[in-house]
């Protein structure tokens, strides 16, 4: 039996890493105050355990799928689900090329083609909650939101000098890259339903969204979030852009 | 040869001039667009695109494009500025009251986000933000009639909006009344602007926007015209003695109203707060954040005029001060500089 | 060896609208190119791509909906009157559920008589996760709450019979977009003569 034990611990230790397949990480569920007001709570939401992928899918990844799967090729996917810019930045349809980083996040994707990558490894997109909760953590704490000077960092989220820019350690999940120089890609980014002018949201027409107003936020504080809930909010499904690009999340049984 | 005195007449004269003078002074112009539509002429600060000399509203297209840019915001320091047309203030928009604005906004590819306009001289929800919200590499268009004359702030309503403001996204619109403005030799385009950098005054290099300072209302630099010395030195605005001047004077904020007063000039005419009426003989006027005055006067005499904002420590500490050099003979029966300077014998010791 | 012609007009008489497998190729930018699954009020199982071959106007919305549903049915019946009666024939409105799990095709059915719906409109429900992908194609936006209600968009959309969309109109009343009606009738006359 004691022969076991080191065997038993190391599964322990390993777990957590492992949880959701190899390239996930598992993040432990919990309360959590979002910065967007959703309706049922003034306050926590519940976040249930889940895994997301270590690291934002990149561009050798994704040429990967495209193999496996050609009919995402940028040369043959219906208009439908891309936009003109799908995979503008790859020297063809098949790769990136050798001017383009292979481990660097894969972007100039639209979400259709971001939610077949993670199908098709029986993934799925995480939840914009999800992405802030996990995204809430720094080097050191799961929330690190307290910190004034670390928000400040945020407000350079998506730019080249991104905090998760270059080789960042990861968070305390053990995530990397989450504030990086690429937006991502969240499931329910069509449910983020606000208004295009906030000035007027919490005098909302409760018609407009069936009996709803606008989503509001419920610490304007939280720059980095508001500009990310603007940019995600504002897009089509369609859409790709130069800043965008996304990782997969497992739901945990 | 004696006229008679006929108080009839005069009467119906002075009836006549003060219908004129009381009230909306200029007639609206509501009527039916005329000619071919017309590209709008903009132009980057401190130029303002050529007064309009159609009679008739006109179908007006307007494209107008969003860059973010790294730019200088003072001697070393440089920021990431987000501007309207590549400039901060942005683009200068001159439209006719009655006109039918197309109005195109795009937003350039390299953008890390999207983008829209509120120009307070629409008359509609948002003042068409809520029309353009525009992604990187996007185009929208949304079209408004100009139903008011007067001078006009635009800018980005963009949540988090006060962070699209403080990094420079806004501009002016000028829209004439039908018979357009009086005649002026110069016209210039002079925006103010407070930002709140992480470094303090002077900090050398690519200094990040402080949300604490901005919410705390503490700027680091007010400038005009996006950067400390747009208007100084080899960038000082030009004119001739004699000439007269008008400057269309904007104040994006994000916080601070601004005292504008040019020294050593008095305004013959302050259309205040951008409006159809004027004050006259003013030396400083207010103008409001997000919101904007016409100043006019004539250039008498030669020298450097000192436009400031006369909250006077932020001129002198952060940067609200420019530069107006007119050349021309000396004039000394208005002005003669120093005549003397000399020591007086000391009398009595005062006080005693 | 030339084919006679009239083997040509055999094939041309047997081809049936709405077949994959005999259509041409859809256009890129057609809707129908989603994998989805609908089963209809009466009970009928087919494929989202089934509904080609006829102009539509489709819109979204869940059967427990009573603030802005019932509006967008008397858009959609206001937008059927302003056609003639030869128009109304050559296009369909489909109604999708945003909530397959409860909206059966009974319920469906019993919101239809609710409304008194023309028999000729198709009420839908999408397969279990397919509501999610047709609403994305559609553009309609929508958060399930707590409670069972659903926030949604509410759009009625023109789509050409082979799935493109051709307008959009916003439903915040029951009075039809002037604009929406007028698309309505041009994708009529361009489909009124036969292209196949």
């Amino acid at each position: 039996m004691y022969r076991r034990l080191p065997a038993l611990l190391l599964a322990c230790l390993v777990a957590p890493a492992m949880a959701g397949g190899p390239g996930y990480v598992g993040v432990p569920g919990g309360s959590f105050r979002s910065a967007i007001r959703y309706e049922e709570s003034g306050d926590a939401r519940s976040v249930a355990a889940f895994a997301l992928m270590e690291r934002a899918v990149s561009n050798a990844d994704f040429a990967r799928f495209v193999e496996r799967q050609p009919q995402w090729r940028r040369d043959r996917v219906p208009a439908l689900f891309a936009g003109p810019g799908y995979l503008g930045h790859w020297e063809s349809a098949t790769g990136p090329g050798a001017a383009v980083a292979a481990d660097a996040p894969v972007v100039q994707v639209s979400w259709y083609a971001a939610d077949a990558y993670c199908r098709a490894q029986d993934a799925r997109l995480p939840t914009f909650l999800e992405w802030e909760y996990a995204a809430a953590a720094d080097a050191h704490r799961r929330d690190a939101r307290g910190d004034q000077g670390w928000q400040a960092l945020l407000l350079n989220d998506a730019t080249a000098r991104a905090l998760d820019a270059g080789d960042a350690p990861p968070n305390a999940y053990g995530i990397h890259g989450l504030h990086g120089v690429a937006w991502e890609w969240v499931d329910d980014f069509a449910t983020l339903m606000g208004d295009s002018d906030k000035r007027g949201a919490d005098d909302g027409d409760k018609l407009k969204y069936c009996g709803a107003t606008a989503l509001a936020f419920n610490d304007r504080q939280h720059y980095g979030v508001m500009k990310r809930f603007a940019l995600l909010s504002a897009l089509q499904p369609v859409n790709t852009l130069g800043n965008l690009g996304f990782r997969c999340a497992r739901s945990q049984p | 040869m004696k006229r008679k005195n006929n108080p009839l007449l005069y009467y119906a004269l002075a009836c006549a001039m003060g219908a004129t003078l009381a009230g909306n002074a200029f007639a609206a112009d509501n009527g039916a667009l005329q000619g071919e539509p017309i590209k709008a002429v903009l132009t980057a600060p401190p130029m303002v695109p050529p007064p309009i000399t159609r009679s008739a509203p006109a179908k007006v297209i307007v494209d107008l494009e969003v860059v973010e840019k790294e730019m200088k915001i003072s001697d070393g320091v440089t920021y990431n500025f987000w501007t309207f047309g590549g400039s901060v203030p942005g683009s200068f928009i001159r439209v006719r009251q009655g006109d039918t604005v197309e109005f195109h906004l795009k937003n350039h590819h390299s953008s890390h986000m999207p983008h829209n306009i509120d120009l307070h001289a629409v008359t509609g929800t948002g003042g068409g933000a809520e029309a353009t919200f525009t992604l990187p590499g996007h185009e929208t268009q949304f079209t408004f009639k100009a139903l008011n004359p007067g001078l006009y702030v635009y800018h980005c309503a963009m949540p988090p909006v006060g962070m699209h403001i403080a990094n420079g996204m806004y501009g002016l619109i000028l829209v004439e009344p039908p018979e357009g403005l009086p005649k002026v030799d110069k016209e210039f385009y002079v925006m103010q602007g407070d930002f709140y950098t992480e470094g303090k005054y002077g900090e050398p290099g690519l200094q990040p926007f402080s949300l604490e300072k901005a919410i705390d209302e503490h700027p680091t630099y007010v400038v005009f015209n996006g950067a400390e010395g747009s208007l100084t030195g080899d960038n000082a605005l030009q004119a001739k003695a004699g000439e007269t001047i008008r400057m269309f004077v904007g104040n994006g904020g994000p916080n601070l109203v601004s005292s504008f007063h040019v020294i050593g000039e008095i305004f013959d005419k302050v259309y205040t707060e951008g409006g159809s009426k004027y004050q006259e003989n003013v030396q400083t006027t207010l103008v409001p954040a997000g919101g904007a005055t016409i100043v006019e006067f004539k250039a008498d005499v030669p020298g450097n005029f000192v436009l400031v904002d006369h909250s006077i420590f932020r001129t002198f500490h952060k940067g609200s001060l420019g530069i107006l050099k007119v050349d021309g003979e000396a004039k000394h029966d208005i002005y003669t500089g120093q005549q003397s300077s000399k020591e007086y014998p000391q009398g009595e010791p005062a006080g005693k | 060896m030339k084919m006679p012609l009239s083997f040509l007009l055999l094939g041309l008489a047997l081809f049936q609208p709405g077949t994959p497998a005999a259509a041409q190729a859809l256009p890129g930018d057609s809707l129908y190119q989603l994998d989805a699954k609908v089963t209809d009020q009466d009970g009928n199982a087919g494929h989202w791509r089934d509904l080609r071959g006829k102009p539509r106007v489709m819109s979204m919305f869940y059967t427990n909906c009573h603030l802005m549903c019932p509006l967008i049915i008397e858009n959609g019946k206001a937008v059927q009157k302003q056609l003639t009666p030869a128009e109304r024939a050559r296009v369909e409105m489909v109604m999708i559920s945003l909530d397959p799990a409860r909206d059966t095709p009974q319920a469906l059915r019993d919101t239809a008589q609710r409304h008194r719906v023309p028999t000729q409109w198709r009420f839908l429900q999408p397969g279990v996760n397919d509501a999610r992908a047709i609403a994305s194609v559609l553009d309609v936006r929508y958060r399930p709450r707590d409670d069972g209600s659903i926030n949604h968009t509410s759009v009625l959309v023109l789509v050409d019979a082979d799935g493109r969309v051709l307008a959009r109109s916003e439903v915040s009343s029951a009075i039809p977009d002037p604009a929406f009606v007028a698309a309505v009738r041009t994708a009529l006359s361009a489909s009124a003569s036969p292209v196949h």
